[in-house]
Parts: structure tokens; C-alpha cells; sequence
């Protein structure tokens, strides 16, 4: 054998290869038999285990229920494993339970082994130990024992397979070792071969095959690649050359088609001209340019013929064309223009012109401002279009409009006036006021509205009177609506609001009303229906007495409907007032009448007395006592006609407002003692207990001691006149939280709760018929009230009814009459005081009256500053100091009221705390409580006399100097 | 002597004396004590070869009842038995009932041979699910019991009715079944 350095590289490779595959081969056998035959055995035992613990498992019953047949019989079901030798089952105790043997091959028992859980190998044999196991006892242990003889054939069986495989294996190392030098050399040579054929073809897009990725391989790769660069370097500069004679032929393609273009453009453009001429002839409309710079105009041939201009005889220039406009227009054509030019806006307008060869005509422009590349104004362009004739119709339907409106509004007019006229007919018709109403209502429907609801204020409250609806059948439901929900007053806009300020109000639309949660309302709203309303204040004499409400159904009512209805309104009030006035007018007679009836009737009576007793003395004849009787008597009836003629003379100076108190600190239970001193008589002889209950130390309270008891005679005689024999009459005086109380309670005929109201007024008795049992003048009452409110009181009657007594309650305020001065009375008749040093303010807005004062004030002395307004007086008491103030009451702007509240409000020292009296033509009680008020001290009735007026003055002035 | 084959033979001969003194206290000797010991080692275990329906307790407290209906043969060895063990976890109470009405909450129900003659009413009375009836009676499981016990060879074995005891929704092991002689009947 030649040594292994000697052999060619073939045969070296084939050895190396030989050697190599041999002995991978032995190793990898030999390792493989001995592992398979160590996981076969652990196999066995492994098998050998899982039918020992499914023989244990089987067996638990049958060793809990100690029944050994039952285990025998498990254990049988082994036969079917071919490596099971001997099994055997012990019970816990280690006896014997039950027992296995392969058939033909009888052998003992299994011994235990050490291990319950373990395995064993003895000999041929393995012997596999499982307890078995119930409810986490042990009740017994199952052992088995198999046979290895498997394990031998296998081994024997592996050997024959390892020969074979080792025999075909070396056959192939030989055969693949032989090739194995040829594919080394074979890249090589293929490489050689491209190599020439690009030298011989200078073709460069030839590659030498692919040799792997050995070194060979990447000698192929590095060659390929430079062949690449060289031919892709080739293919560049051919490129190159072929787009440098395309792009050529491209512009010359280009310019051609250019060419062409814009000769088709001029074409167009020359018969788009050539219609534009024609398209402005047609339509009246000329085009011009003004150019700027050069202030050249160019017209279109149809703005020519819109001027009126030709061509050849006319250059159009600024001028020029203003020249041919109306000479109204052009101030505002050329206003245009100039801003156009100057704002670069567009402007529009029409204008007229004068054409040199005819009639006015219309002219409508519009123009643009154009600019150059810097953005300056360069031109003006526009157009002018003939509108004539669109302003001649425009103008005819103007006027055809106007001739409708005018003769729909004649129409209305004389509707309106048709129906006012049968407004005033019909109003005029009755002198009852509720009947007018009706009657207003009644006209209102259908001309003015679909249904109406007059309200008229009483309390305070607007009342329905009466209804009328287009549809009868819904009368009656308005009337519901009407009665059930009455205006509310926090409807802003609503009735309230309408009666208050007096101005109507228009629902053009009403909205769906869904505010009212109350069905029954909704149900009669549906029934009566409205889709607009009106609002109307009926005003009569600068009052408003009540409101129409008028609805319309399907339809919205106008301004014109408002008027309509205001008219209707204002007559409607003015004739339901006059027939109050007319009622109240025949009321007041009526009392008259009455009042003189009972006046001669009660001056009669007590005169009749006087007369026929005065007869029967003068004729001497009658005895002692008789004569006594009738002096008695004649004294009786000339102290009640007295008493009758004074209460008539305070009647007559409340109606004047002459009525005065003499004001001084005023003890009330004494002024009520000594009414009842001078009832008490009366009351014993017609036998009516009299009850009295008079606080002592009430007041002291401010007033005319005279006239107070006066009150207090009066409402105490009063009930013991209207109490039967038998009955009484309880008098009682007590303070209450700064009131004096005075209450007159009896038990008497009562008052009717219909004549309640009437009580306190002049003229009233409950029976004015000529069989009254009751005398008097009814006046009594009236001057109580007066009286009582003269001194700021109050009084107020209560009664269950008649026959069932009365209660007459005066209330007279302590502290305040308390607080407030000593009014002078009983004037001083002969000589008026001197007022020298007294420094008086007038304030009075008529000249003549300011006059009057000031006179009369200087005779007297006084210093006199006079103010016309309010205003004035406050800037007179700037400067001035004035002892007292004298006020008119009713000036304009700021009334005398106002002016003393702006005068207490200030600081002493610019005339806050000067005294001061109104001097005023409202003499009612009420006027004079608002004065005082208001921050006077005395309220003094118009016409004023020297003396009052002076007396008035000294006090004021004293009062302050003494203060 | 070693000392374990020593402590063995203590102990063998301290259980024979607790079953001679058992047996001195059955009072009806005309079978066996030791076959009654087996039977009942037999009920203890057939509690734990069968399961019953999962609503039969309703409480994790409740005791697994057998109730010995009839005149009682065991004795004390039931209780012996049953003493200390347990079922699914729950102590073991036995009660002894003379009457059917008497069975209340028991999963076993144990007819003693003294009630042959009402066995048919018995059986009728404790046809619910979740009681594992069982008889020591010639043919009560053909007559619907669920077990009952026999001698064969001088030995304790039972006979199953497993149709019966599927009625009553009661699941008997096939270990358990194995070792029985299944009978059926009777046709409901």
C-alpha cells in the first residue's frame, strides 16, 4: 500500500470520504441499539406498571368487599398481555388474595418487593409492585411480574439491520467520493470560456455561469459584475444621443401648432366682433371706452345711434357726452363718474338724454374702472342701453297702482264713514248706558271684528257687560269665557295694562294657546276661537271707563281695523258716558227733590208745634200747667229746628269747603261725657238703656272740641233714634295702638246690607217715603264723616241687617295729630295783625292769583318773594330765607305736593323745616290730608280773604319764632 | 418475639375481646354476629360506592343519615361501625325508626328482615330520588329495593336492582356493580 502523500487528490478525497462515513456509521449503530434497548425495557416495566394500577384500581371493590373470586377474575383478564408471567393481589395485612400464571408456565407467586411503588429485574424477568389504594387507605397491593424475552429478539433484529444498512451505505460513499473532484474543476473552466467569447465578440452582455458561493463561485461574480458596469456604461451614451434628436423634432411640432392657433383666433375674434355689433343693435345697448391717460373716448357704432350722433361728424368727449344729457341728470352723471374714477367703483344709473334728432329718451350705464399692470386707473368701460320704453310702462303701472289704492281707500272711506254714521245713530238712540254698550258690541260685530266683549271698570275691576259674536250659537260661550276667566292683571299688555295707560293694543297673530292649563278655559277659547285680537281703552272725558275686546277668527287684524275700532270705541264711551252723566244727572235730581221734600216737611213739623202752641198762649186761656206744657214744647221744637238748620249751614260749608276746625289739645272722654250728658235725657224718656265704657286718659288728641262731640251727639242719637223702647245702646272710648276709638253700638233696626255703602253720603236715608217712621235729614251721617276725616279719622258702620243693630266705629290717629301744629282759627274779625318783618314765599303759577297774594301780603307789611314753578321756589330758598311758605297746589311739572316733599327733604339752614300752608281750590278732606302729608302745616281753601290770609301768615310765623 | 409481631398479637386479641363482648350484647342470636359486622362494614361501604343526587344536602353541616327501619339486628355493632367515620366528608348519624312514616332525611334506609311483610308498602313509601334502599330479605330487590344483601357460600354478598337506583337518580359505581348479582324488576 502506497503511503497516503503519494496518491493523487482523487483518491485522497475517496479514502478521507471512506474512512469518515465508516465510522460515523459504526458509532451512530451502536449508539442507537443500546439506547432503544434501555427505553424498550423502560418501556416494559412502564406498561408492566399501568396494568398493575388498572388490575389495582379493578380490584378495590373486591378487596373492600373481601370477595377473592371477584379479584381472580380481574386478574384473568392479564391472559391477554403475552409478557405476563405470574401476577398476584395481597389483602393489607400481606395474605395472599388472589393469584395469576401464564397457562403452561406455572409459577409461584410474586414475592413482594421493598418498595411498594417499585420495580424490579430479576433475571429474565421484571417484577412491578402498585398498592391499592381506596378512600386514602391502602387495602391491599397488587404485584406482577413480565418476561424480557422481547428485548432479546429485538436486539437480534437490529444487528441483521445495522449489516445491511452499513453494506449500501459504503457503496454510496465510494460512488459520491469519485465525482467529487470533477464539480470543483468544472466552474473553472466554463469561467475561461466567457472570458474569451467577450474578447472575440466585444459582446458584453455575456455572463459566465454561476459557480455557487465557494471561492470559484465569487471569481465568476466579480467578473459578471465587471462586464455589467462596462455594458451599462455603453447603453448611457447611446441614450443620450437618441432624446437630443427627439426633443429637437418636438419644438419644431410645437411651433407649427402655434401658429395655427392663433390664426384661428384672429378668425374668431373678427366674427365675434361682427356679432357684438349686431348683438348691440339689437338690444339698444352701446358699449364705450374712455381711455384716461389720453382722455379719448371710443363709442360703439350703437352708441352713435343711442346719441343720436354721426360717426364722422361727432368725436365723442367727456364734454360732449354731458352736453347730451338732460341738463337735470348731469350733475349726478358726472358725480358718478367722478367717483368711479376716483373710488375705482362700478356704477350703475339712469339718466335722460336729449338726442340731437328727437325725443327725450331713457338711458340706463354702467360702468368699470379699469387699471394698468401698476394698479392705476387706466380706463373706463361700459355700456349704455335705451330704456325708454321699460320706463314709460313702468311708469303706467305706476300710476294704475296709485288709481286702484286711490279708489280702494275712497271705498273704505266711504264704508267707514257709513258706518260711523250708523255708530252715531245707533249710539245716539239711548240714554241707558248699559243698553249703549250693547249697542256698541252689537255695531262692533260684523264690521269690525267677529265677536266682541265690552268690560267695564267697576271696583277696580273691568266686569263684562256685554257679548255679541258673528255666530250665534257662540254667544253664549263668549259669555262663559268672558264671566269664568276674567283679565288677570300681571298680563303685561292685556286688559289691565290697556285701561291703565289708555292706549289700544294690537295681536296681530296670537300664538296657539297652550298657557292655560285649565281645560274648561281651552275648550271655550277653542269654541269662541280667535286668531287676532284688538285691545280699545273706552275713554270718555279723559277717563277710561272700560275696554272692547275684539277677536277675529281666521283672519288678522290691521292698523286700519284699530283705528275703525278705536273710533267706534271713543264714540261708543263718550255715549255710554254721557248716559251715566244723564242717569246720575236724574239721581242727583231725584235726591234733590226728595231732600226738599223732606227738608219742608221736617222745617214744618216742629214749626207747626211752635205755631199752634204759641196760638193757644196768646188766647190766655190756658191753665197753669197747660201753659208750662206748651212753653216746654215750643222750647223743644225751636232747639230741634235750630239743630236742623245747623246741620243744613255744614252742609252747605262742606260743600264749599268751608268747613273749619278749631284745633286745640282736646280731651276725649270729657267731648264724649258731655254728648252723653246731653243724650241722656232722650234715651230714659223712650227707655233705651244707654251703656257706656269711656277709658279715661285717652289722647290727648288735636282737634275742635266742639266738633267732636258734635260727632259723638250725633252717631249716640242717632242709635237711640233707630232703637225701639226696651232696647240699648252701649257707647264705648278706649285707646288703641295710637288710635282713639269711639264706637256706638246698639241694638236697633239694623241697616239694610244693600243701603250700607250709602250710609255716610249726603241726602241718604234707607226710607225717604212719606210714612218713615224715623225723622230727620239723613245729613247727621254725612257730617260725621266729614268731621271725623277733617281731623283725620275715620268711621265705619258694621250691621248684620235689619232689625239686627248696628255699630258705628270711629277711628281718630293720637300720634300723629299729636305731632302736627295747632291750626289758628277764630280769625281775628276786626283788625288784621301787622306783618312788618315777615319775609313770605309765593309760590303760584298764575300770574294774577301770585298778584292778588303778593298784594295783600305787602298791605299787610310782609316781605313778598313770589316763584312761578316748583323749580323756582326751591332756587328761591337757595338764596332766600323766608319765615313761611305758601303754596299753590296744581302747577305744572312739579305740583305743590312734590315741591314740600323736595322742601322737608333738604337741611334747615336751605329752608327744610321753614312752615308752610297750601293754598288750594280742592277743599275735600282727602286734599287736605294729602297736603299735610306732603310736609304742610295748614291747607287753606281758595278764595282766600285778607284777614284768613293773614292770620294764617302770623301764625306760621309765630309759631316759628316761638318754636 | 419482636416487637411488632408482638404489638400484632395485642392487638388481635383486644379486638377479640370487643367483638366477644359485642357479640354477648346482640340480643337476637339466630344469625351470626360476625355476618351482622360484615353487613354493616357492607353499608358503610356501599355509601361510599354511591353517589347521590347533588341536592340531596342542604347544608355543608347535615349529617349523612342511615336509617335502620324495622327491628334493628345489628346491635351495637352499626354504630360500632359507623363511629368516627365518615362520608363525602359528613359524620355518619344512624337512626332507628319503627315506622316508614318515621323517615325524614336519610340516604340509607336499611329494611330490616322484620318488615317482610309490608315490604311492598315500604318500597312504595320510599320511591324518592336520593335514598339508596337496601333489604336483607330473599328477593327485595326484585321487588324494587336497590340492594339486598344474600349469603352465598357462607358468605355476605348483595344483589342490585340498577334500574331502580337510576329511577331514585342515584349513581352506583360499576366497581360496586361488579361485585353484585344485578337483577330488575319490577316494571313500574
Amino acid at each position: 500500500m502506497r503511503p497516503l502523500r503519494d496518491l493523487s487528490i482523487r483518491q485522497k478525497l475517496t479514502r478521507v470520504a471512506m474512512l469518515a462515513s465508516g465510522l460515523a456509521l459504526a458509532f451512530a449503530a451502536a449508539t442507537f441499539i443500546v439506547f432503544d434497548i434501555l427505553a424498550f425495557r423502560a418501556a416494559i416495566v412502564r406498561r408492566l406498571a399501568t396494568e398493575a394500577e388498572i388490575v389495582s384500581s379493578n380490584s378495590v371493590s373486591a378487596l373492600v368487599f373481601e370477595d377473592p373470586e371477584a379479584a381472580t377474575a380481574t386478574l384473568a383478564g392479564l391472559d391477554a398481555e403475552g409478557h405476563m408471567r405470574v401476577a398476584a393481589i395481597y389483602d393489607a395485612q400481606g395474605c395472599l388474595f388472589a393469584h395469576y400464571a401464564r397457562p403452561g408456565t406455572p409459577a409461584p407467586a410474586p414475592a413482594r418487593l421493598a418498595d411498594p411503588q417499585g420495580h424490579a429485574f430479576e433475571g429474565r424477568t421484571v417484577v412491578v409492585e402498585r398498592p391499592v389504594v381506596f378512600q386514602g387507605s391502602t387495602v391491599g397491593t397488587v404485584v406482577l411480574q413480565g418476561d424480557l424475552e422481547e428485548i432479546r429478539s429485538r436486539l437480534f433484529r437490529y444487528a441483521s439491520l445495522v449489516a445491511l444498512v452499513s453494506l449500501i451505505s459504503f457503496g454510496l460513499a465510494l460512488a459520491l467520493s469519485s465525482r467529487m473532484p470533477s464539480a470543483i474543476s468544472w466552474p473553472i473552466l466554463r469561467l475561461a470560456q466567457a472570458a474569451r467569447r467577450v474578447s472575440r465578440e466585444k459582446d458584453y452582455a455575456v455572463r459566465a455561469p454561476d459557480g455557487g458561493r465557494d471561492e470559484v463561485g465569487e471569481l465568476i461574480a466579480t467578473f459578471n459584475d465587471m462586464l455589467a458596469r462596462i455594458q451599462e456604461r455603453d447603453a448611457e451614451l447611446r441614450d443620450a444621443r437618441s432624446s437630443l434628436e427627439r426633443r429637437v423634432e418636438e419644438r419644431t411640432q410645437d411651433l407649427q401648432r402655434e401658429l395655427a392657433e392663433r390664426r384661428r383666433a384672429e378668425e374668431e375674434l373678427t366674427k365675434s366682433q361682427i356679432l357684438l355689433a349686431e348683438a348691440q343693435r339689437i338690444a339698444y345697448i352701446g358699449s364705450w371706452e374712455w381711455d384716461l391717460a389720453r382722455d379719448a373716448f371710443t363709442w360703439s357704432d350703437e352708441t352713435y345711434r343711442l346719441f343720436g350722433r354721426e360717426r364722422a361728424a361727432f368725436t365723442p368727449t367727456y364734454e360732449g357726452l354731458l352736453d347730451a344729457i338732460h341738463p337735470a341728470d348731469r350733475p349726478r352723471v358726472r358725480e358718478w363718474m367722478s367717483r368711479a374714477r376716483e373710488e375705482g367703483t362700478v356704477w350703475s344709473g339712469e339718466f335722460r338724454i336729449l338726442p340731437a334728432d328727437g325725443d327725450l329718451r331713457w338711458m340706463y350705464a354702467y360702468a368699470s374702472l379699469m387699471r394698468d399692470g401698476d394698479g392705476r386707473p387706466a380706463r373706463m368701460v361700459g355700456t349704455v342701453q335705451d330704456i325708454t320704453a321699460r320706463k314709460a310702462a313702468e311708469e303706467e303701472r305706476a300710476q294704475l297702482i296709485r288709481e286702484q289704492a286711490a279708489r280702494a281707500e275712497a271705498e273704505t272711506a266711504r264704508r267707514r264713514a257709513a258706518f260711523l254714521a250708523e255708530v252715531g245713530a245707533t249710539l245716539a238712540s239711548s240714554l241707558d248706558d248699559r243698553a249703549t254698550l250693547a249697542n256698541v258690541a252689537r255695531l262692533a260685530v260684523p264690521e269690525v271684528a267677529d265677536w266682541c266683549v265690552v268690560l267695564i271698570v267697576s271696583d277696580g275691576r273691568p266686569e263684562p257687560v256685554a257679548v255679541q259674536h258673528a255666530d250665534p250659537t257662540r254667544r253664549e260661550a263668549l259669555w262663559e269665557l268672558a264671566r269664568r276667566f276674567p283679565p288677570r292683571r300681571e298680563n303685561a299688555g292685556g286688559v289691565f295694562d290697556v285701561i291703565r295707560t289708555g292706549e289700544a293694543r294690537l295681536f296681530g297673530e296670537l300664538p296657539a294657546f297652550s298657557q292655560t292649563a285649565d281645560p274648561d278655559h281651552e275648550r271655550l277659547i277653542g269654541k269662541v276661537g280667535f286668531t287676532s285680537s284688538l285691545l280699545v281703552p273706552l275713554r270718555a272725558r279723559s277717563n277710561t271707563i272700560g275696554c272692547l275686546a275684539l277677536g277675529a277668527v281666521g283672519r288678522r287684524f290691521t292698523e286700519n281695523d284699530l283705528s275703525l275700532a278705536q273710533s267706534l270705541a271713543d264714540r261708543g264711551a263718550l255715549a255710554a258716558d254721557n248716559a251715566r252723566l244723564y242717569r246720575e244727572a236724574q239721581e242727583a235730581n231725584r235726591m234733590k227733590d226728595e231732600f226738599l221734600a223732606t227738608l219742608s216737611h221736617e222745617l214744618r213739623t216742629p214749626l207747626n208745634a211752635i205755631v199752634g202752641w204759641t196760638k193757644l198762649l196768646q188766647g190766655g186761656q190756658l191753665d197753669e200747667a197747660t201753659t208750662a206744657r206748651a212753653i216746654t214744647t215750643i222750647d223743644r221744637n225751636a232747639r230741634a229746628q235750630t239743630q236742623l238748620i245747623e246741620d243744613i249751614l255744614d252742609v252747605s260749608r262742606i260743600v264749599a269747603g268751608k268747613l273749619h276746625l278749631n284745633v286745640r289739645a282736646v280731651e276725649l272722654p270729657a267731648v264724649v261725657e258731655g254728648a252723653l250728658d246731653s243724650v241722656r235725657h232722650a234715651a230714659e224718656a223712650k227707655g233705651v238703656r244707654l251703656e257706656t265704657e269711656v277709658a279715661r286718659g285717652v289722647g290727648p288728641f288735636q282737634g275742635d272740641p266742639d266738633r267732636l262731640q258734635q260727632v259723638a251727639w250725633n252717631l249716640i242719637s242717632n242709635a237711640i233714634k233707630f232703637t225701639p223702647r226696651g232696647g240699648r245702646v252701649r257707647v264705648r272710648l278706649r285707646a288703641d295702638d295710637e288710635q282713639a276709638v269711639l264706637s256706638v253700638e246698639d241694638n236697633g233696626a239694623g241697616i239694610n246690607p244693600e243701603f250700607l255703602p250709602h250710609v255716610f253720603e249726603r241726602f241718604r236715608q234707607a226710607d225717604s217715603s212719606s210714612t218713615r217712621p224715623h225723622g230727620g235729614l239723613g245729613l247727621g251721617l254725612a257730617i260725621v264723616r266729614h268731621l271725623v276725616e277733617l281731623h283725620g279719622g275715620s268711621v265705619e258702620v258694621t250691621s248684620e241687617g235689619e232689625g239686627k243693630g248696628a255699630t258705628f266705629t270711629v277711628r281718630l290717629p293720637l300720634r300723629e295729630r299729636a305731632a302736627s301744629p295747632e291750626p289758628p282759627r277764630r280769625l281775628p274779625a276786626a283788625s288784621a295783625p301787622q306783618l312788618s318783618g315777615v319775609e313770605v314765599l309765593v309760590v303760584e303759577d298764575e300770574a294774577d292769583a301770585r298778584d292778588l297774594i303778593r298784594t295783600m301780603l305787602e298791605q299787610l307789611g310782609a316781605g313778598v318773594v313770589t316763584a312761578a314753578t316748583a323749580a323756582e321756589a326751591l332756587q328761591a330758598l337757595d338764596h332766600e330765607h323766608p319765615d313761611v311758605l305758601l303754596s299753590d297746589i296744581e302747577m305744572p311739572g312739579t305740583d305743590g305736593y312734590g315741591l314740600m316733599r323736595a322742601v322737608r327733604e333738604r337741611p334747615a339752614d336751605r329752608g327744610g323745616q321753614i312752615p308752610a300752608a297750601a293754598l288750594t281750590a280742592y277743599a275735600r278732606a282727602e286734599d287736605r290730608a294729602a297736603a299735610l302729608k306732603a310736609g304742610f302745616q295748614l291747607h287753606v281753601a281758595k278764595p282766600v280773604q285778607p284777614a284768613e290770609l293773614a292770620a294764617v301768615v302770623s301764625s306760621l310765623a309765630g309759631r316759628k319764632h316761638g318754636d | 418475639m419482636d416487637l411488632p409481631a408482638a404489638r400484632r398479637v395485642v392487638a388481635t386479641l383486644v379486638l377479640a375481646m370487643v367483638a366477644a363482648r359485642a357479640w354477648a350484647d346482640v340480643p337476637l342470636p339466630h344469625r351470626s354476629a360476625s355476618e351482622y359486622e360484615v353487613k354493616a362494614g357492607f353499608l358503610l361501604n356501599f355509601a361510599r360506592f354511591v353517589e347521590w343526587p347533588p341536592d340531596t344536602f342542604h347544608g355543608p353541616r347535615e349529617p349523612f343519615v342511615i336509617a335502620v327501619l324495622g327491628r334493628d339486628p345489628f346491635g351495637r355493632v352499626l354504630d360500632q361501625t359507623m363511629a368516627g367515620k365518615t362520608v363525602a366528608g359528613r359524620r355518619i348519624q344512624v337512626r332507628r325508626l319503627a315506622s316508614v312514616d318515621e323517615v325524614r332525611e336519610a340516604q340509607i334506609v336499611f329494611v330490616c328482615p322484620s318488615e317482610r311483610e309490608n315490604l311492598a308498602s315500604i318500597l312504595k313509601a320510599l320511591d324518592r330520588p336520593g335514598v339508596l334502599i337496601v333489604g336483607d330479605t330473599d328477593g327485595f330487590a326484585d321487588h324494587g329495593g336497590h340492594i339486598n344483601f344474600i349469603v352465598q357460600a357462607h358468605k355476605v354478598r348483595f344483589e342490585i336492582n340498577p334500574g331502580r337506583a337510576e329511577q331514585s337518580r342515584l349513581k352506583l359505581s360499576s366497581q360496586l356493580l361488579k361485585l353484585a348479582t344485578l337483577v330488575a324488576g319490577p316494571r313500574s
